[in-house]
């Protein structure tokens, strides 16, 4: 059986849940303790595509940050599609987000990725509105809520994510 | 440090050399353009990886090197491997090399300050958070207050004009039963229809006062305005109204007020008179035989009215529950009311700084003590001067008394005749209020009665007027608007007497007869 690998990448400000999500999405678990990432951490996950091709996501867990610098544009080197992970109880990481995504962009030209408005279990503490996240599905972004915790839309936003990596083939 | 290593003496930079590599654990892996490994140095155990043999991919191994472009110098920093933390340098080449060097020490010390700071901004973001929920909170509490208070001013404000709306037409069916009795008087059977309407309007008109009050408590709008009182006037006026009503049902009635009471006190006369009817009402309603009495007695400031009844008595169990509102005894349900009066009197004799005290034993009758302060007013006594005597002697003559009457219904016009005109008064009459200004300045009668409602200029700005021009006689205020800011505002304006609709007759001539006395 074939094998591909890719590098994926998951972006967001401070605490949003990116390591959470890969937790969640590459051993199925949660913890409630938040430990800031440093750097960045790689992680893989095998996908068993359609067509009987193994898939290899190499995932670069990047350490959250508003702004990228010069180390965190580095990790994006090299990087097929990407994660863009916001904080549905912090309205302004969702702007912070979006703003990552333009750098990234302008650095890297268009990339396949999937926006994830995470923590989607604080009901009472949620503060983005519906029809603002229709408003950027309306440009065309593929948007999720998702929860980690609960374990709500991860694995169908990496699978989204590498269904635009291969163009459908998983 | 290159600068400094080429500097030294090869025998110091080989030492120097040493120290370095001491304190650095490093890993250098050189690579093909197949991605196979063609030669390593280092401990590749100490960073936790086992590298592939020459056949294997080395992405397999080291899966960060999947996507990492070969060709071009980079350093990558602090990446998390499963043991250790490195830095990537990779040097393009053939073979090409990556370095890694070990910086787990390192990243451990920026994680342990990273993860402060970031729990800080977290705990700061979620008190700016809070702030500003607090902000939303509390303008939301704000705006729903302001609802609140529109709504209940509403409520009062509807409930205050559907009262006024009764008024006018209960006085004149009050005052015309009390006429067409008297004119009947030698038909028993009609005196006693008249009586069963009198009493069915001036429950109707109980019903609309204590709705109107019990609104008023409830929006916190009613207030208590005390004044000089004559309180013997009080009790004098309260007998007019209510010895007719015991002695329709057989009983005695007494009223009397203990020598050591001020002629003058300071209180709310119209709040005591409302719960004193209320109390000597309920007693007489309530009593079948027997008699009710009202004792009043002054001490260190304090005003005690005592009402007691020959009645039923109120069980203990229940002493409690009959001043909360809306509420009824079992044995007394086929007696007329909504249960409000006792709890609006109990509240007014709270918002007078007082209280009402009962004393009870079934089969013993009941004593309600109304517990108010008062301290004597400033008012001095009414000593009669050669004028009064005048109109005593005048009336007593025979000779009438001019007074204008200003008011634009004709019924209530007409029934004020009626009752006037055999009393000793000749009535100037008006229904405008600029007319009113005109004809008591050009006639001067010594007590005017202004309706408070007159197209044309309404009744305070009559008073207003007349007092500017210099006008000196009485002024009375007859009005369907009731409640002591009106009584206050009524003063305010120039007048000197206050009564509200509908006005039982005795009452409005004892007060004529009071103020022409003061005169």
């Amino acid at each position: 059986m074939s094998r591909i690998a890719r590098k994926v990448c998951i972006i967001g400000d401070f605490a949003v849940g990116k390591t959470s999500t890969v937790a969640r999405y590459v051993n199925n678990v949660f913890s409630e303790k938040y430990l800031t990432t440093v750097g960045v951490k790689i992680d893989t996950k095998d996908v068993a595509l359609a067509d009987g091709r193994e898939l290899r996501m190499v995932i670069w867990d990047i350490a959250g940050s508003d702004r990228f610098s010069a180390a965190e544009f580095a990790y994006m080197r090299g990087a097929q599609a990407y994660l863009l992970v916001a904080d549905g109880t912090r309205p302004e990481t969702l702007e912070n987000a979006l703003a990552l995504r333009n750098a990234v962009e302008q650095r890297y030209g268009k990339l396949p990725h999937v926006l994830l408005v995470n923590k989607f279990d604080l009901e009472d503490d949620w503060q983005i509105a519906d029809s603002d996240l229709d408003a950027l599905r309306g440009d065309g972004a593929t948007i999720l809520c998702t929860s980690a915790r609960t374990g709500k839309c991860v694995e169908r936003a990496f699978s989204e994510l590498a269904q635009s990596l291969l163009g459908g083939a998983t | 440090m290159s600068e400094l290593l080429e500097e030294l003496p090869p025998q110091l930079r080989e030492h120097v050399m040493s120290l370095l590599a001491d304190s650095f654990s490093c890993l250098c892996l050189g690579v093909d353009a197949s991605g196979r490994l063609t030669e390593s140095f280092g401990d590749s155990a100490a960073f936790g990886l086992q590298l592939p043999g020459p056949a294997e991919s080395l992405e397999e191994a080291l899966p960060f090197l999947v996507g990492l472009d070969l060709a071009t110098p980079a350093t990558i920093s602090a990446i998390n491997l499963d043991s250790h933390t490195v830095d990537l340098h990779v040097l393009p080449g053939e073979p090409a090399w990556l370095v890694l060097v070990d910086r787990s020490a390192e990243v451990a010390t920026r994680s342990r300050l990273q993860q402060a700071v970031n729990e800080t901004r977290l705990v700061n973001a979620e008190q700016r958070r809070l702030m500003d929920q607090l902000i939303d909170s509390r303008a939301e509490l704000a705006l729903r207050q302001q609802e609140a208070e529109e709504a209940s001013r509403q409520k009062s404000e509807f409930i205050a004009g559907m009262a006024h709306e009764f008024r006018t037409p209960l006085t004149s069916v009050l005052g015309y039963t009390q006429l067409l009795s008297e004119r009947v008087a030698a038909l028993p059977a009609a005196v006693t229809q008249l009586a069963a309407i009198e009493r069915a309007a001036r429950h109707l008109l109980s019903l609309v006062e204590n709705n109107l009050d019990q609104a008023r408590l409830e929006a916190g709008t009613l207030v208590v305005h005390p004044a000089d009182a004559r309180l013997r006037d009080l009790v004098d006026d309260l007998t007019v109204i209510m010895a007719p009503l015991a002695a329709d049902k057989g009983l005695s009635f007494g009223a009397y007020v203990a020598n050591e009471v001020p002629a003058v006190l300071w209180l709310d006369e119209v709040r005591l008179r409302q719960v004193l009817v209320n109390l000597l009402s309920n007693a007489i309603k309530f009593t079948d035989e027997g008699s009710v009495n009202l004792h009043v007695s002054w001490h260190d400031d304090w005003l005690d009215c005592e009402v007691h009844d020959t009645g039923p008595g109120i069980p203990e169990h229940a002493q409690v529950r009959i001043f909360e509102a809306f509420a009824r005894l079992e044995n007394t349900e086929l007696k007329p009311g909504a249960g409000l009066g006792l709890n609006i009197s109990m509240r007014l004799a709270q918002l007078m700084g007082g209280e009402i005290a009962l004393t009870s034993q079934p089969g013993d009758g009941s004593a309600f003590i109304v517990h108010v302060p008062a301290r004597p007013g400033r008012l001095r006594e009414r000593t009669r001067s050669r004028e009064q005597l005048s109109v005593q002697l005048q009336r007593r003559s025979g000779t009438p008394v001019p007074l204008l009457v200003a008011e634009d219904n004709p019924d209530i016009m007409q029934l004020l005749e009626a009752f006037l005109t055999p009393a000793g008064y000749a009535l100037s009459k008006v229904s405008d209020g600029l007319e009113a200004v005109q004809r008591a300045l050009a006639e001067r009668p010594r007590l005017a009665i202004l309706d408070m409602n007159m197209p044309g200029l309404d009744g305070m700005r009559v008073a207003e007027k007349l007092r500017a021009a210099g006008f000196e006689g009485r002024l009375l205020a007859l009005t369907a608007t009731r409640g002591a800011d009106h009584r206050q505002a009524a003063l305010d304006a120039g007048f000197d007497e206050f009564l509200s609709k509908p006005v039982q007759m005795p009452h409005l001539l004892s007060t004529l007869e009071r103020m022409l006395e003061d005169d």
